[in-house]
Formats: C-alpha cells, sequence, structure tokens
C-alpha cells in the first residue's frame, strides 16, 4: 500500500489502452488506491507490442497500470454488472472511457452511486461531429494536431507516440480530482471531457499568435518550427530551438555567423534563405559531439537538448543523476512519476494487476 | 455550478513566465482562486513578447494574444525582486499566500533568495510548484528550455516524423499538459495539507514529465531490444491509415481503416482500386502490405475534394476521418464553434478576442463548460488594489514603491532589455 496525499481516495477506471489508465496511473502515484474494471479478455493493451511482434507484448499495459487492482467483468451478466455497479458506488471517483478505450458494454450509468463520475468521450456530447468514429491520428487531425511541422514541404504528419491520449487521460485526471474537490456538499459532481478538446487545449493558442500575424503581414508556414531545429552532430543528433530573438542573436554569434544575428524574425517566418543558413552551420554541428553542442549552445543560454531514442533516454544526465527511469519487475524499464512532493516521496508502485474474473472476487 | 468554486478561497503568487507556469495559475483563477500574476518591472513574463511585435505601439508588450489567453482570471502586479524593498512585500504577500508558481531556471528564484526553505520559513502552510526544465538538482540544473526542448529530450521528437524524414517537435504542447501535471500535484498537495496543517514542495521537472508520456520507446527498449522510429501517420494496427492531399490549398484529409468491414465499406465508396487484387487487400496484412499503393489510390480520390465534405462522407459510412484543422481554419471550426469553445473577452487595448476554453463540462448530461472569469491584466494593472487591500498599505507608501521603480504599471528599461522582439 502506497501511502500518499491522495491516500484514502478511491478511484474506478472503466477504460482500455492509454488514456484511462494514464488518468489512474497519475492518480495512483499520488497515493489513490485504483481499480480498472476490463472486459472479460482484459484490457487490450495486454495483447499489444508496438512493433507488432511478440517482442515486449504488454509491456506498456504494465507500465500504466503498475500498482492496481483489477477485476474482468461479463456487462451482459447480471452479476457482472452488479460487481460494477458495487465498486463505482463506493469509489470517491470514476473514470469512464465511452470512445476510443471504451470496456464494451459498460458506460458512466453503472456508476449512479459514486460521488464523482467523469466521462471521456471522442468528440463531444454535442456538435456535429459527437457522433463521429475515431481514431488516434483523426482526432489529432480534427483537433489541430497534424501539420506539416517544421517543414515547408513536407506532407501533414501527426504527434507520435499516441500523446493524444496521454493528454486526453492528464485532463481527464484533473477533472476528477477537480470534480472530487468541489464536491463541498456531498452532492454527486458529474464531468465530462472529450479528446478533440483535450488536444486543441494545447493548440488552440497558435490562432492567436496567427491573427496577429496575419494583422502585420507575416507569414508562416513552418508554423510549429522553433528555428533552426534537429541538427546532426558527429554522433548523434542535436535540438536547437530558438524561442526568442535574444536565443537566435546568441545562436548565431556562437556559430560564427553574425550575418544572420539580427534577422530572427525573417528567418522565422519565410522571409530569409534558411538554406543559405543551414549550409553555413552544418559543418559546425558535423565536427561536434552532442555532449559538446549542447554544452556550448547553454553555455550561450541557447535551448539546446539532443534527440533521444528509447535506447538512449535513461542516460540522459538529468534522468540518470535523479533516477529518474526505474527497473520494472517484469524486466523494462519505467518512468518515475512526473511529479515529486518532497514530503510525500513516491514509493515503488508494484507490478500491474493480473487478470482476475471479477466475479470471484 | 459549483466547479468554479473549487478554489475559493486560496491564494495563489503566479511567478510564472510563458506557458506552463501561467497556464497552471490561469486554470487556479478559472476554478475561483485568486491569482495575483507577479512580474518584475523591468524582467516580465516573457510571453508579453511572443507574438507580438514593436510596431504594434509602444505597449506592445501589452499586445500578445498568447500571453492575454494563459493569464486569464488573473490580478497582476508588477514587484523587483531585486530590490530589498520588492522582496518585503513579497515577504508579506507569502503571509497570506496558499499556493507560489515559478517555472523559471532554478537560480533565478533561489538569487531573490526565495528558495523552498525561504518561503515555508515565513509561511509553512504555503504550496510552492517549481517547473524546472531538468531538475532543481543535477549537472543540468542551469540549462535553459522549453516545450519543443522538452518534447525532443525526452524521446518524444524522435518518433514524431515520417520514417525518412528527420524527427520533428511536436511544438511545444507540453506546456499545457506540465500545467495539468502540476494541477494534480497541487490538489493532492492542498489535501495532505488539510490532514497536516503543512504546505510542502512540489518539484514538476518538465523533461520528466514528457519522458513519463513517452514510456513506449524505452520500455520496448528494454523487453526486446527493439528502438523505436518514426512512422508517419501510419498505425501498426491499422491499414490503411494516412493524410492525403484535397482540394485546396493546405487541405488535407486523414483517414483510418479499422478492421476488414471498415475496408469493405471505404471501397464502396471509392471504387475498387485497379491493379490491386481484392483478396490481398482484404486482410490487415495484406492492406499493410500495398500501403504505399494504396495511399496512390486513396490520393487520387482525395485530390480534387473537399476535406470536410469528405470527412462527412466517410463518417456517415462508419469510417473514422476528419478535415486536417489548421491554425487558419480553428476559429471557423465547426465542432469547436458548436461546443462553445472560444469565450470571446474584451482587453482594453486590444479589444475583444476569442480565447480558449477548457475542456471540462460540469453537471449532468454533458454540462457546462468552465469559465475564464475575467480577462488577464495588464503590467502592474492592480498594484494599488493588491497592495492596499492585502498589506494595507497608504497611497504614499505605494508612491514610494512606484518611485523607486519596485512597481510600476509600465515596463521599465523596454529599449535596453527587448529591443529586438520575437516570437
Amino acid at each position: 500500500m502506497v501511502e500518499g496525499p491522495l491516500g484514502g481516495m478511491r478511484v474506478v477506471e472503466i477504460g482500455q489502452d492509454i488514456a484511462v489508465p494514464y488518468a489512474g496511473r497519475l492518480l495512483r502515484l499520488l497515493g489513490a488506491e485504483v481499480c480498472k474494471i476490463e472486459p472479460p479478455a482484459g484490457d487490450r493493451l495486454r495483447r499489444y507490442a508496438p512493433s507488432g511482434s511478440t517482442a515486449g507484448v504488454g509491456g506498456l499495459f504494465r507500465y500504466l497500470n503498475a500498482g492496481k487492482s483489477s477485476v474482468a467483468l461479463d456487462p451482459s451478466r447480471p452479476d457482472g454488472r452488479a460487481v460494477a455497479a458495487g465498486l463505482c458506488a463506493n469509489a470517491d471517483v470514476v473514470l469512464v472511457d465511452e470512445g476510443l478505450g471504451a470496456v464494451p458494454g459498460v458506460a458512466a450509468d453503472v456508476a449512479e452511486g459514486a460521488g464523482t463520475v467523469v466521462r471521456l468521450l471522442d468528440f463531444g456530447a454535442g456538435g456535429p461531429y459527437a457522433t463521429w468514429q475515431a481514431s488516434e491520428l483523426v482526432v489529432q487531425a480534427a483537433a489541430g494536431w497534424v501539420s506539416p511541422r517544421g517543414r515547408v514541404e513536407g506532407d501533414p504528419v501527426p504527434v507520435g507516440g499516441r500523446l493524444g491520449e496521454y493528454a486526453a487521460g492528464t485532463y481527464l485526471a484533473v477533472a476528477g480530482l477537480t470534480g472530487r474537490r468541489s464536491r463541498a456538499d456531498e452532492s454527486p459532481v458529474r464531468v465530462v471531457v472529450d479528446r478533440m478538446s483535450a488536444v486543441f487545449n494545447t493548440v488552440a493558442y497558435d490562432m492567436l499568435r496567427r491573427e496577429t500575424l496575419v494583422e502585420l503581414g507575416y507569414v508562416q508556414t513552418r508554423y510549429t518550427a522553433y528555428i533552426p531545429g534537429p541538427m546532426r552532430c558527429q554522433d548523434g543528433m542535436v535540438a536547437v530551438n530558438c524561442l526568442t530573438g535574444q536565443h537566435w542573436n546568441d545562436l548565431c554569434s556562437l556559430l560564427g555567423v553574425p550575418e544572420y544575428a539580427d534577422r530572427y524574425v525573417e528567418m522565422r517566418y519565410d522571409q530569409g534563405d534558411m538554406e543559405a543558413f543551414y549550409a553555413a552551420v552544418r559543418p559546425w554541428f558535423a565536427a561536434t559531439t552532442v555532449v559538446d553542442a549542447v554544452e556550448i549552445c547553454q553555455a550561450f543560454r541557447v535551448p539546446a537538448a539532443p534527440i533521444t531514442t528509447g535506447a538512449t533516454a535513461p542516460d540522459l544526465p538529468p534522468f540518470r543523476e535523479r533516477g529518474f527511469f526505474v527497473p520494472a519487475p517484469d524486466g523494462a524499464v519505467h518512468p518515475g512519476p512526473p511529479f515529486r512532493l518532497r514530503d510525500v516521496p513516491a514509493e515503488p508502485l508494484g507490478p500491474a494487476p493480473t487478470l482476475v474474473d471479477g466475479r470471484t472476487r | 455550478m459549483t466547479e468554479p468554486n473549487a478554489f475559493a478561497g486560496i491564494r495563489v503568487l503566479d511567478l510564472g513566465t510563458f506557458w506552463a507556469g501561467p497556464y497552471l495559475g490561469s486554470l487556479l483563477g478559472a476554478l475561483g482562486a485568486d491569482v495575483l500574476k507577479v512580474e518584475g518591472p523591468r524582467r516580465p513574463d516573457g510571453f508579453r513578447f511572443v507574438a507580438a511585435f514593436p510596431q504594434q505601439g509602444s505597449r506592445w508588450y501589452e499586445m500578445s494574444g498568447l500571453f492575454q489567453a494563459t493569464n486569464l482570471n488573473k490580478r497582476g502586479m508588477t514587484l523587483d525582486l531585486g530590490t530589498d524593498a520588492g522582496r518585503a512585500v513579497f515577504e508579506r504577500l507569502l503571509g497570506g499566500a496558499d499556493i507560489v508558481i515559478e517555472n523559471f531556471s532554478p537560480r533565478v528564484i533561489e538569487q531573490f533568495g526565495f528558495g523552498y526553505p525561504a518561503i515555508s520559513a515565513v509561511n509553512p502552510r504555503i504550496v510552492m510548484v517549481r517547473m524546472p526544465g531538468y531538475g532543481l538538482e543535477g549537472s543540468w540544473r542551469e540549462f535553459v528550455g522549453f516545450g519543443n526542448s522538452f518534447e525532443y529530450a525526452g524521446g518524444l521528437g524522435w518518433i514524431t516524423g515520417d520514417p525518412d524524414g528527420p524527427p520533428l517537435g511536436p511544438g511545444g504542447y507540453a506546456d499545457p499538459l506540465v500545467a495539468m501535471h502540476a494541477m494534480l500535484a497541487v490538489i493532492a498537495a492542498l489535501r495532505d495539507r488539510e490532514r497536516t496543517g503543512r504546505g510542502q514542495l512540489i518539484e514538476l521537472v518538465q523533461a520528466e514529465v514528457v519522458a513519463a508520456m513517452t514510456a513506449e520507446p524505452v520500455i520496448q527498449y528494454a523487453l526486446a531490444g527493439e528502438v523505436l522510429g518514426r512512422t508517419g501517420a501510419r498505425s501498426e494496427e491499422f491499414a490503411p491509415q494516412g493524410v492525403y492531399p484535397c482540394r485546396g490549398e493546405d487541405e488535407w484529409l486523414a483517414l483510418t481503416v479499422r478492421d476488414d468491414a471498415e475496408w469493405t465499406r471505404l471501397v464502396r465508396i471509392v471504387g475498387e482500386p485497379q491493379g490491386l487484387p481484392a483478396e490481398q487487400l482484404a486482410t490487415l496484412a495484406g492492406r499493410r502490405a500495398a500501403h504505399d499503393s494504396i495511399d496512390r489510390w486513396l490520393s487520387d480520390w482525395t485530390r480534387d475534394r473537399d476535406p470536410a465534405g469528405t470527412a462527412d462522407l466517410l463518417q456517415a459510412a462508419g469510417i473514422p476521418a476528419a478535415k486536417v484543422l489548421t491554425p487558419a481554419g480553428m476559429y471557423h471550426d465547426p465542432q469547436v464553434t458548436a461546443t462553445g469553445y472560444y469565450q470571446a473577452l474584451e482587453h482594453p487595448l486590444t479589444g475583444v478576442r476569442r480565447y480558449p476554453g477548457w475542456p471540462f463540462r460540469f453537471g449532468s448530461g454533458s454540462g457546462v463548460r468552465l469559465a475564464h472569469r475575467f480577462r488577464s491584466p495588464l503590467l502592474g494593472e492592480h498594484n494599488e488594489e493588491i497592495l492596499r487591500e492585502s498589506l494595507g498599505m497608504n497611497p504614499e507608501e505605494i508612491d514610494e514603491l512606484r518611485h523607486r521603480g519596485v512597481i510600476s504599471e509600465r515596463i521599465l528599461g523596454v529599449e535596453e532589455e527587448h529591443d529586438g522582439g520575437d516570437t
């Protein structure tokens, strides 16, 4: 039993795949007791591996569901539904996916007796898309995350790694805790979050930027790019992204191309020759290691970071020094808690639950 | 509605800058907290200089839509924490505060003398949220970064993009997600305070938040020795899946065929793909093997079509599809418009703007969308109000602070500090 600031709070999650389980993981990390309700065959993520092969099957499931309890239920059977309703009635917060990650046959109405119930929909309860079918790609496309990011001529691509599901899960968890906190008079709290709004909420700010750019006559075809972007070094890749004119000015100084120093707005907004700039600075990066490139840029207060992979991320100095990645019971490596409360250190969550028939509990 | 009052009675001192910190303060304010946006009169929030340009006039630092959108629901004050008088005022404000937010490089707030030990010595009930890029300790403690940097450092950039192209930073979406992770920790810490009577330090390392949401590549490498790469818009689970060009400039359609039945319905709409054996395409494995050919067939079909109408057509057949939304279309998107996502608020210098809302709806059924309570503050707009009401200062004392440059309602030294503009 992990003690934490949410100790004593009971959460029931009804949802497969990533969004609801990630929300449950976040609450579990803060000390809540989390029980999963799975379909009879189990959360489909139990059988999933990202490469489509058998290697790594269930690895992501075990990360997202570490330290939870679980019951598998057939909601078409009265006893299955009764167990689900009973679990929800005793819960402080119930998280229910009624979209992409739905558990077939189980909707929020099973949680009528719970204090706070948060429903996750794909596109929302109303509007012209309310009944639309979804996929991670389609949600990202509808919500503004699919764009020709970083390349003038590039085809649009989504954000990798199904980040939209994590975004939805994060907002879902916030809705659950906010709902619980607002329940001062003990009346039921019902909250709805939808995937499209959760993703859109992170990108809608672009239109405010664009509004000003258009008014002032600027163009920005690389509209999510912070120049110069990924650069190939002697032994890997580094990302150098200038957020401000000062960053750009300093970068140009350290790279020995002062003629570009005062041209940030021009270069950022497609009025300068970026290819000529790249031709001038590529040799510097090609002759420099990633470690040196990052340290030199950071010495000038220019944001630069290595581009890590699944193999190299755990060795990134800040992760390694802080012990962020931890060994998992299944032999994998898991990211640690994304927040640290200094007075309540996180403890290992333990293994993910095995599949248990809920009627036998 | 009960939700706007979830944080009623909670006072927040928001020292946040750019996006992640201020966004947390804005949500707390929307939920009823009294959020005081504290900025340096010489070094205000850097977001004031993003998507704003000097040609917008002498007060261009008030014009940024990004700054305004992330600082709704707050009152604003200036305070030079580099001066003894500024620090003294801040200490007095700490006495009545519940939450302090900051997301500077770690040395900044500590140089002012307001690390957590100092803050908790003044008021042990305070929950302090610190959001360093790479940690409060360690060899990268002083390294700078923002959402894009953390997306690359945390592994997300590597898996975003086409297989034959470079890694592509998603675009800084980490910032609001970092803020939402912080929100969870804040609510938990306040709950803990109800039991213990004490606040605490919350450390939220922004690169760690990204890494926590990018677990799969690390897990897969540990379990299978496989380095996951970029897959563009394609999926291991579904085929075809992709983004296809449509009629017009920068017009695209995204679609996913999730199973064999959806494929059959797609073919019924588009017509049989010429030169591809139907029996091969009847299975996921066959469609994956022929994905390039299927993409060409679909592109030929979409190229002269309207993306929104085509999405409607496919959705009517139960096939997931959507027009790719670009910033140019965000104000007019039918779903966003119909669900009341935007909220119009009037700003004294930029007029009425439509600001992003929140993805939360409270109440039974679809409920009511959580709303913003009021517009963002001008620089130092509530200096007098806060100093008078919260600290009981008289007009002479406030004027003295203004005279000494401890507070200001105009940015001080703007010509020297921000002569280049940016975004």
